[in-house]
């Protein structure tokens, strides 16, 4: 073997440790949360790591959660979903609309570094000082206790994340791909759509996934702005601790169902970013 | 060029717009809010600024603001590093590297309330998880809830654990936006591995860490959920975020005029932190 | 106004009708089998009804078996079993909305709801609307729902500690008159402890209609207590007899040593005195309270400026939680504190039940109501059988504040208490079905139904207090409950059983002085102070008396903050300043 192929391997068997390692990271709490789940209350607190060889798993903790909880669940994941996704379209949308102008535009009334700062500043304030107006906005507009709350409130929350995101994504991107297009007599809205846009899909991927997560998790406004029908799975979590302690292993059977879409979600978007960079091949 | 300057007020509009509208009223409130001192079985009355004055004295106000500017200085180079880490290895080919990939996002999708009660468990001092690896090689049983330095850091694990993802997503993007013509040109130029990253790559990339970097400052001193079931503040408050304290003063003991104080104390000292840090970073953003 | 003379007239005519039915019922219900329906002790009704089952299966009650008890206009309590005829009052088409602790329809609280919600629901027309909420966001969410007047609450079951922001808000309902009107199903006031009775009110006035019984009670292991090598062992070591069970916390020091550090239960790892759950945001300053109380109460006839009072000075709103009766409570707690693992600062109620009832691994613990139950669960206890329980201990010596001195007693003084929330329904004042939520309350805390919710509802988080709770033989006669139900129908061991319900009796009906719980508006504000700084006692920060003078500063401050003149007043109504305390029942 020749000493280049030889490092080559090293490399390869580095790569494949780091991933490793990486990996165990990574899947550590969540592999727990779904163990954990199929313990029986006694084995919650005993490191007990591999079903059937150290400990006897049991599906009691998930009948029990689909037979006595499982109309709440569906309420939740129902929820959650709706607003969190459509308000991650609401704001990856006009995220990359306002993050395109930034690059694009040059504004006069305020400057690009000025409304950039805005949009930063946005994330400044922290939740509980927005809980009770929010409130009485809502109240105001006959919309406590409905999704559309919520999707309102987490595009308002979020759009900063996309609009910085997609502001740096769109630097990247020459400007010449835009003005040949448009000098082929596209408009700068077709252009945007057309060339721009589809360029920045790594971008867009990031914006959605980071604003669906930040609303899926999210808990406080959840908490006010819902009664019983819009609750979201975080309050559906967080219901897991009542007088008599926290049910640690419903945490965990709702961790694992809290955590299924978003999966599924990863999945199909891991799709989306590979055939985005195919697409994205540029040449000068 | 006329019918161009009307067009960027269609696209930047529609966000800022929205955000205005709902948060505009919120926040003339919470200012409002802020001067008097209203609580329950009260009347509203206006005592001016001396909330403000009052947070100087808080002891639970400093205490709060050193563990989480500790907090930051210990989780987000961290946080940093292993994201940085982690996208370019996913860049690199290898089987599996889908799933990988997917791996590196999930933490971010997992609730933080959902995971500080996981804590709980994993933490456990008498018998967890952790405790039963290190006992097994040696390192013996380490006190991650009860002893306040430990409680720090079993907080600050959970939150490298999951904010790492959320900065490996945002890195990702921006390794993947790269122009690949200038990796070309430069490979054929003889430059690879660590020369490659260093002159070509990192600079390319840094105004999109800068970013994300900016973020998670600014959320780290948000830093709620993922604290309050694992140790509740404690012990004592030494694992009190600024949030924590915050969201206590205003929604368990609804003291609402200091809560709002507190939180546009937040927001000046946030807003005085970016300035700063704008001075030193304009040339990143070249704006 | 004109609502009220309505309703007295239709209470007659309803009355009247009652009368006739329950005449013609009787004579039914003669001729069919006639079941002790005419006695005074409702608990036997519930015997003919009940379908013996095993402890945690869900019991579902069918109309055939729903006994219904009517008052009439005379004070006579009358059963009626068979199928339901015109119950006294309906209120068709409405909807009662109760916010409650999440915990589904078999956790505590909520299962109490989900549980009878059928049952009422046919009894009086009405709609049942549980809206569940999370344990920790109960109080942001009632009290959200008041201030901002959106008004979706009729009744909230809370927790003491937000009785003082909802009354002082005047967001809640008082229902003194409710209570006199016959209209609604009777729960005796007189048969409540003092303490739940004390959590209720304000000023003199009910505003709550009391469930739960939430006290602290001491347990331990009564296999080790009997036996007879560790009664040796301990006479030897410590000079007396092994105290059974212990009478002061200088015994449950001694007894929590005893145990502490070798391997009573024969698993081959040494075990622990005592556990507990001392985590900060959790229920440290609970379990704190219940060492200090009796150090720091000293008992009288009258809640007045030395006597029967805990928290503050009612004439000067001074804080006591300095004074040396609390600062000697925290001591004993450090002090027993070594007797555990050290874990248990971190710990909330999870761990620690897991650590005595499941592991079995700490020879006594002090905790709620809770525990006894949990024992009894196979699934769960590894002490099912062995449990000791006990009325927290007293102390021989009490702090007398007017002469500032150690008065000391030939007896050990027990502070009795409710420490817990004690868990009750309010009605808002915003709701528009006040009087269905009312009879919702009411009959879920009547007799049948509140001994149900003990025993029957596995999982029903409320414990017991009530005079029907208690069998007559551990309660020197008073009590109206039976112990045969607790086994068959509640699932507990007979000794258990014995040893918890009088360790709950002698706790309420025979301590010498009792805690107030503290309901004043600030009252989670003058918690959280205290229980920060318990905390940094115990982890060593600080010494007790420093951490405590530490507390009684920051108590002066919030006092200060939110109105010393308006504070001494809440605070004054809330205790019951100068009324009479009544413990022993009559």
């Amino acid at each position: 073997m020749s000493r280049k192929d030889f490092s080559k391997m090293l490399k390869k068997i580095l790569i494949y440790l780091l991933v490793l390692i990486a990996s165990v990271w990574l899947v550590f709490p969540l592999y727990w949360a779904f163990t954990t789940s199929f313990k029986s209350k006694v084995d919650v607190f005993k490191p007990l790591f591999i079903p059937f060889i150290q400990y006897q798993p049991t599906l009691d903790n998930w009948i029990n959660e689909i037979t006595l909880r499982g109309d709440v669940i569906m309420t939740g994941l129902r929820n959650s979903l709706i607003a969190a996704s459509i308000s991650a379209l609401l704001c990856t949308f006009l995220g990359s609309m306002a993050g395109y102008a930034l690059v694009r535009f040059r504004f006069r009334r305020w400057s690009n570094k000025d409304i950039l700062l805005w949009f930063f500043s946005l994330r400044f304030l922290p939740p509980i000082a927005l809980a009770l107006p929010f409130f009485a906005i809502f109240m105001t507009l006959g919309l406590i206790d409905n999704v559309l709350a919520l999707i309102i409130s987490y595009t308002v929350f979020f759009i900063p994340f996309a609009t910085l995101v997609q502001y740096d994504v769109f630097r990247n991107i020459p400007v010449e791909l835009e003005e040949s297009a448009m000098v082929d007599g596209c408009s700068r809205t077709g252009a945007f759509l057309r060339v721009a846009l589809p360029l920045s899909a790594p971008g867009i991927i990031a914006s959605f996934i980071i604003c669906f997560a930040f609303a899926w998790n999210e808990f406080l406004f959840a908490l006010v702005l819902t009664y019983k029908n819009s609750i979201t799975l975080p309050i559906v979590i967080a219901g897991a601790e009542h007088s008599q302690g926290v049910d640690f292993w419903y945490i965990c059977t709702r961790a694992v169902i809290a955590i299924m879409p978003p999966v599924i979600l990863a999945t199909l978007v891991q799709r989306w970013i590979i055939r985005g960079l195919t697409l994205g091949a540029l040449k000068r | 060029m006329r019918k161009e300057e009307k067009v960027k007020y269609l696209f930047l509009l529609p966000s800022v717009a929205l955000v205005l509208s709902f948060v505009i009223f919120p926040l003339i409130y919470s200012v409002f809010l802020s001067l008097t001192n209203w609580q329950i079985g009260r009347e509203l009355s206006f005592i001016g600024l001396s909330n403000y004055l009052k947070i100087f004295t808080d002891f639970r106000v400093l205490n709060s603001l050193e563990f989480t500017l500790k907090f930051i200085a210990l989780t987000v180079p961290i946080e940093a590093f292993l994201a940085l880490g982690l996208a370019l290895l996913s860049q690199k080919s290898f089987t599996g590297n889908k799933v990988f990939r997917i791996l590196c996002i999930l933490p971010f999708f997992a609730s933080p309330i959902a995971l500080s009660y996981l804590g709980i468990t994993i933490f456990y001092e008498e018998g967890g998880p952790l405790n039963n690896i290190l006992s097994l090689i040696g390192v013996g049983k380490i006190p991650w809830i009860s002893n306040p330095t430990y409680a720090f850091l079993s907080v600050s694990l959970l939150d490298i654990w999951q904010w790492t993802a959320f900065l490996y997503v945002i890195f990702l993007a921006g390794l993947e936006s790269l122009p690949k013509d200038i990796y070309e040109a430069a490979m054929v130029d003889g430059a690879s591995g660590w020369r490659l990253f260093k002159s070509i790559t990192l600079p390319l990339l840094l105004p999109i860490i800068t970013t994300g970097v900016i973020f998670k400052v600014i959320e780290s001193f948000k830093v709620f959920d993922l604290i309050y079931a694992l140790t509740g503040g404690g012990p004592g408050i030494s694992t009190e975020s600024y949030t924590m304290y915050i969201y206590k003063t205003g929604l368990r003991f609804f003291r609402m005029g200091y809560a709002a104080s507190l939180s546009l104390i937040l927001l000046i000292i946030l807003s005085i932190l970016l300035m700063l840090a704008m001075i030193r970073l304009r040339r990143v953003y070249e704006v | 106004m004109k609502e009220r003379k309505i309703s007295r007239r239709d209470a007659l005519s309803t009355a009247a009708k009652v009368a006739i039915g329950v005449v013609a019922a009787g004579v039914i219900a003669g001729i069919g089998g006639y079941y002790a329906g005419s006695q005074v002790a409702p608990a036997k009704t519930v015997t003919e009804t009940k379908t013996v089952t095993a402890p945690g299966t869900t019991i579902t009650v069918g109309a055939a078996t729903v006994t219904e008890k009517v008052t009439e206009t005379v004070t006579k309590t009358v059963t009626v079993t068979g199928p339901l005829t015109t119950p006294a009052v309906r209120f068709e088409g409405a909807t009662v909305t109760v916010a409650c602790m999440a915990g589904g329809p078999e956790g505590p609280h909520s299962s109490v709801l989900y549980y009878f919600k059928d049952e009422w629901e046919k009894l009086t027309g009405a709609k049942l609307n549980v809206i569940e909420i999370p344990f920790g966001e109960l109080h942001e969410k009632v009290l959200t729902d008041a201030i901002t007047g959106a008004g979706v609450y009729d009744v909230a079951k809370i927790c003491a500690t937000s009785l003082g922001d909802l009354v002082v808000g005047g967001y809640v309902e008082c229902i003194d008159d409710y209570m006199k009107d016959p209209r609604f199903p009777k729960w005796d006031p007189a048969h409540v402890p003092e303490p739940v009775r004390r959590c209720v009110t304000w000023g003199g006035k009910w505003y709550g209609i009391p469930n739960d019984c939430d006290g602290i009670y001491l347990y331990y292991r009564r296999d080790l207590w009997e036996d007879s090598y560790n009664r040796e062992e301990f006479k030897t070591k410590y000079g007396y007899e092994l105290p059974d069970p212990p009478k002061t916390w200088d015994e449950v020091r001694d007894c929590a040593e005893f145990f502490n550090g070798w391997d009573w239960n024969g698993d081959g790892e040494p075990e622990y005195g005592l556990c507990q759950s001392l985590k900060v945001a959790a229920q440290a300053w609970f379990k704190y309270l219940a060492v200090a109380a009796c150090y720091s109460v000293l008992p009288g006839p009258v809640v007045d400026r030395y006597h029967n009072v805990f928290h503050f000075d009612p004439e000067t709103m001074e804080p006591r939680i300095n004074k040396p009766g609390p600062i000697k409570g925290l001591e004993m707690l450090i002090e027993l504190k070594k007797y555990g693992p050290e874990a248990m600062i971190g710990w909330d109620i999870g761990p620690s039940w897991d650590f005595f009832v499941t592991k079995g691994k700490a020879a006594l613990t002090w905790d709620w109501g809770d525990i006894a139950r949990m024992a009894q669960d196979p699934k769960r206890s590894v002490i099912k059988g062995k449990l000791g329980a006990a009325p927290l201990p007293g102390s021989y010596e009490v702090w007398d504040e007017e002469n500032k001195t150690w008065k000391r007693f030939d007896r050990p003084i027990r502070c009795g208490n409710i420490l817990g929330c004690d868990w009750f329904y309010v009605i808002l004042k915003h709701s528009k079905n006040k009087e269905a939520a009312y009879h919702l309350c009411a009959w879920l805390s009547a007799p049948e139904q509140l001994f149900k919710t003990v025993t029957v509802i596995w999982g029903s988080g409320v414990d017991p207090g009530w005079r029907i709770h208690f069998p007559p033989e551990i309660s020197e006669g008073w009590g109206l409950g039976n112990l045969k139900e607790w086994v068959t129908v509640g699932g507990y061991d007979e000794r258990d059983a014995k040893a918890f319900l009088k360790a709950v009796y002698e706790q309420y009906f025979k301590s010498d002085t009792f805690l107030e719980y503290l309901k004043i508006p600030g009252a989670s504000e003058l918690m959280d102070s205290l229980d920060i700084h318990i905390n940094e006692a115990l982890v060593g920060k600080r010494s007790a008396k420093d951490a405590l003078d530490a507390c009684a500063r920051d108590w002066e401050r919030i006092v200060e903050e939110r109105g010393k003149d308006q504070m001494k007043k809440w605070y004054q109504e809330s205790i019951g300043y100068g009324l009479p305390i009544k413990i022993k029942p009559d």
